[in-house]
């Protein structure tokens, strides 16, 4: 998921001061001798917001991101490890609370996306760790009067000749030691875990022995559990109901009427759900946009505004035109993508216990400092009395970014004065997401006699997701004193709010960026039937990558040239992404498939990330057949092997199944798509062998949640080409009989 | 009233019978290793064994497993007695978001006591009943390739204080 801010974005929230203050590191936030940290415990030094020292010498990592998944608990512990020379397994890992020193830099809120975390966390929490560790040493230098250049710490002991003092006696005196401005970190020379993989995930075995608690395993005294049945079409309004008896059933405590449902709180979750059935409804459309849409009509309305509508210039480089004119080669395509649910394995469900001037909420969510905002509102409790925690997600993929079954669960909790816990069934899940919006795009490129791109131009039309997250974020991005109907007002507005701000920047990403062309440009048509949309693993990238990749071999056959090779040529301003192409090519044996067997490959920038992907293909009658993938990663300088090559297999498997089979389809405003057997997803029997490849780089670390989704669809998509010719300039891939 | 074997122990609800275990399972006897996905047996994050046997709990009503013996994630092996291939989901990194994984074990426990050394079709069959969102399909298909080899040969794949232990 990638953070909706373009740089500019940053620099004109700074001015208006709407970011969150940063960090400031080694400085514990005590006032009057009460910590400011939501997590602080009496039996711990809190040396600053992340790094807890316990007088049993127990060290805590407060984690200020989610999992979900992505082993960002290993990443950061392995960065707080390597530091204090001790093992990341003996790191206590725990999920902080809100505060604004956890907030992402440049967005102002805690947020878990935009393939983020280490790329933000990696010298932080190694500064806050290194500062620890400084400490800890000066602690022991006093109190044993050793010379502290011959102290070393280890293993939670701190050392000297062949004596030792446990870090829990130190503690007390490290609390009240100055913080130093400056400290030095461990040389990637010494490193004896950031690049290994000596220990496994610090969430392994709780995963494994089905211990690991996630929101929905989250048990408090008296809570009721609800079920809501729901407006078929997403915006429309209940206009009166029947409890038909439902508030009769065994287990059954209150029938609820909301604004787009009715919900039923019962003694266990069962018993809601066959309650809700019992319910006759009338529902009222007159209020919802998307009553009337449906999705042929709608890529018609794409298509339609492509043709007709100038759109608005998001990126433009020379004079595409002249250079169109005078170019030996021509060609244009259209692609389209669709609207794709998250389906993440575990159900949107959110705990919330309201009390008179306090609350606590237990949900997986990437934004806590969000979930605290929307329940201070509907709750109207001050928004620092909301204690947020955060278990296991049950997987994210930018889904838990947005809130709207928060918001459902506190409105339940606070109309029945009790606890409650809201699961959403498959059913609500998968027709009531923020979905990845539909893109149509138009493109056209020239090509001089020597084959080299001279111009490219792209025109996107669909939603932009901007509006529907800012519509939630905007209570946490706007400073506390404003009143809250001019935040309000605020979100509603949405990105068209500021001025110059004329293209959501996650609705045409990915869309000129990676190959070197002297004339660019990309336009945009915002065409939004109202089917709301968010983040989607790769956000932009997860259809752009698609168009892009599949449009580049399209330009190296009409150039009568190697697809690699026309690639490479390309690539001279990339040499970072030139490199993983080169590599992945040579990996995978390109130009020399197996018989049967057919390659396609695919290159795509994304997160700051480079990633070359080969799929090796086989086609028979219709089916499409993927068996190998090669990959190949750049990200810096990696944390976890392995779990960097987890995060492409995941990748490339969760946009298999966008290649394969996703689409999200409307019917007069209703999804179509309910559950697994009709928004199917990749499964064990059409899932590829995968061989992931690092490229061993000592630049700064930057994301690998995201970048392994943008190449793959194109890949499979060139590969097909190359088995049968036939060009698929839609996802998901579907062969011509 | 239905009374029924759950990892070894006898337990007796009042619940109607047409509740599905899984919920029975959850909300009753509060063991919440196993999932709640899709409520249709099309995903298997609820999959428990019914008599040594994997099925989907998600649809089974409660009923239909009177007296039988029903085991689950909490059964399959503990943080101090892990299970072979809990021990190979270890060794082969297989868990992301974790959500499946309980199911995925006893899908796969249940096509190990039936398989001792399953082919990759048998992998293939017995597995594809379960969804993983966060893709981790090829790595399930190492860690039971192991554990049957492991299995065979008594050796252990994983020991929680070594991890705990590692240290340099």
């Amino acid at each position: 998921m990638k953070q909706g801010f373009s740089t500019d974005r940053r620099d004109f929230l700074k001015l208006l001061g709407l970011t969150g203050g940063g960090l400031v590191l080694g400085v514990p936030l005590i006032v009057n001798g009460e910590s400011l940290y939501p997590d602080s415990r009496a039996d711990a030094w809190q040396a600053d917001a992340f790094i807890q020292v316990t007088d049993q010498g127990r060290v805590r990592l407060l984690m200020p991101q989610a999992e979900m998944g992505q082993g960002v608990s290993m990443g950061l512990a392995t960065l707080v490890a390597e530091e204090l020379n001790m093992s990341p397994a003996q790191i206590e890992v725990q999920v902080a609370g809100v505060h604004k020193a956890y907030a992402m830099k440049g967005i102002g809120t805690q947020l878990t996306g935009g393939s983020a975390s280490i790329r933000e966390r990696y010298l932080q929490l190694r500064q806050s760790a290194a500062t620890v560790k400084h400490l800890l040493l000066q602690a022991a230098a006093q109190q044993t009067q050793v010379p502290v250049q011959d102290l070393r710490l280890r293993n939670g002991f701190v050392e000297w000749g062949t004596e030792r003092v446990p870090v829990s006696e130190l503690v007390a005196t490290a609390a009240v030691l100055p913080v130093p401005e400056a400290v030095t970190l461990t040389q990637p020379d010494q490193f004896l875990w950031i690049g290994h993989d000596r220990t496994p995930r610090v969430d392994a075995l709780a995963k494994v022995t089905g211990t690991a608690v996630f929101g929905i395993d989250v048990e408090i005294p008296d809570v009721k559990r609800a079920a809501i049945k729901r407006c078929p079409v997403i915006g429309g309004r209940l206009k009166d109901f029947n409890a038909n008896g439902a508030e009769q059933l065994p287990g059954v405590f209150q029938v609820i009427g909301l604004d787009h449902g009715v919900a039923v709180l019962a003694q266990h979750f069962w018993q809601a759900k066959q309650a809700i059935q019992q319910i006759e409804v009338e529902w009222d459309l007159s209020m919802s946009k998307l009553a009337n849409v449906s999705s042929a009509s709608l890529e018609a309305d794409l298509a339609t505004a492509l043709q007709q509508q100038e759109g608005d210039e998001a990126f433009k480089l020379g004079d595409g035109e002249k250079a169109l004119a005078s170019s030996a080669t021509t060609l244009t395509a259209q692609y389209y993508a669709p609207y794709l649910a998250h389906a993440t394995m575990e159900p949107m469900n959110c705990t919330v216990h309201l009390q008179p001037r306090q609350a606590e909420v237990w949900v997986g969510t990437q934004a806590p400092g969000i979930v605290q905002d929307i329940v201070a509102e509907i709750s109207g409790i001050n928004r620092d009395n909301i204690q947020v925690h955060t278990p296991y997600l049950g997987g994210g993929f930018g889904r838990r970014g947005f809130h709207d079954f928060v918001a459902e669960a506190a409105t339940l909790a606070k109309a029945a004065g009790v606890p409650v816990q809201l699961v959403w069934t498959r059913e609500d899940d998968t027709q009531n997401d923020y979905y990845r919006p539909a893109a149509l795009v138009d493109l056209q490129a020239g090509l001089d006699e020597q084959g080299q791109l001279q111009c490219w131009s792209a025109k996107r039309a669909g939603a932009n997701i901007m509006p529907y997250m800012m519509d939630e974020a905007m209570g946490v991005m706007m400073p506390g004193f404003m009143p809250r109907s001019l935040v309000n007002w605020f979100g509603k507005r949405g990105y068209g709010l500021f001025d110059g701000w004329v293209v959501d920047p996650t609705s045409v990403e990915g869309l000129h960026e990676d190959y070197s062309v002297p004339h660019k440009e990309v336009r945009h048509v915002t065409v939004d039937p109202g089917l709301r949309c968010g983040f989607w693993r790769s956000v932009g990238h997860s259809f752009s990558g698609f168009f892009v990749e599949s449009f580049m071999d399209e330009l190296a056959h009409a150039g009568g040239q190697d697809t690699l090779a026309f690639r490479l040529r390309h690539l001279q301003d990339n040499p970072r992404l030139k490199q993983a192409l080169q590599q992945a090519a040579n990996k995978a044996g390109w130009g020399k498939p197996k018989p049967g067997r057919f390659l396609g490959l695919a290159a795509v920038s994304s997160f700051e990330s480079h990633v070359a992907e080969v799929a090796e293909v086989s086609v028979v009658g219709r089916q499409i057949q993927v068996h190998r993938v090669v990959c190949v990663v750049d990200c810096g300088r990696v944390i976890n092997p392995d779990i960097v090559r987890t995060q492409m297999e995941s990748s490339i498997i969760y946009g298999l199944s966008a290649a394969l089979y996703g689409e999200i389809t409307l019917e007069d405003g209703v999804v179509q798509q309910t559950n697994f057997h009709n928004y199917p997803v990749v499964t064990m029997r059409d899932a590829p062998v995968i061989d992931v490849y690092l490229i061993d780089s000592e630049a700064h670390p930057t994301g690998a949640g995201e970048p392994g989704l943008p190449p793959i669809a194109a890949a499979v998509g060139n590969a097909v080409f190359s088995a049968t010719g036939q060009r698929l300039r839609r996802l998901p891939l579907t062969l011509e009989v | 009233m239905i009374s029924f074997q759950l990892n070894g122990q006898t337990v007796t609800t009042d619940v109607p019978g047409d509740t599905p275990l899984l919920w029975v399972v959850r909300e009753h006897f509060r063991l919440t290793g196993s999932k709640f996905g899709c409520g249709m047996g099309l995903c298997g994050a609820c999959t428990m064994h019914l008599n040594g046997t994997a099925v989907k709990t998600c649809v089974l009503p409660v009923a239909a497993v009177a007296d039988a013996a029903i085991t689950t994630i909490e059964g399959l092996g503990t943080v101090d007695q892990l299970h072979i291939l809990q021990q190979a989901w270890i060794k082969h990194n297989v868990p992301q978001c974790g959500y499946c994984q309980s199911g995925q074990l006893m899908a796969a426990a249940s096509l190990l006591s039936q398989i001792p050394d399953p082919s990759d079709e048998d992998i293939d069959n017995a597995m594809s009943g379960n969804i993983c969102r966060c893709g981790t399909y090829p790595r399930i298909k190492q860690a039971i390739q192991s554990a049957a080899q492991a299995q065979g040969r008594g050796v252990v794949l994983f020991d929680p204080a070594d991890a705990e232990g590692v240290s340099l």
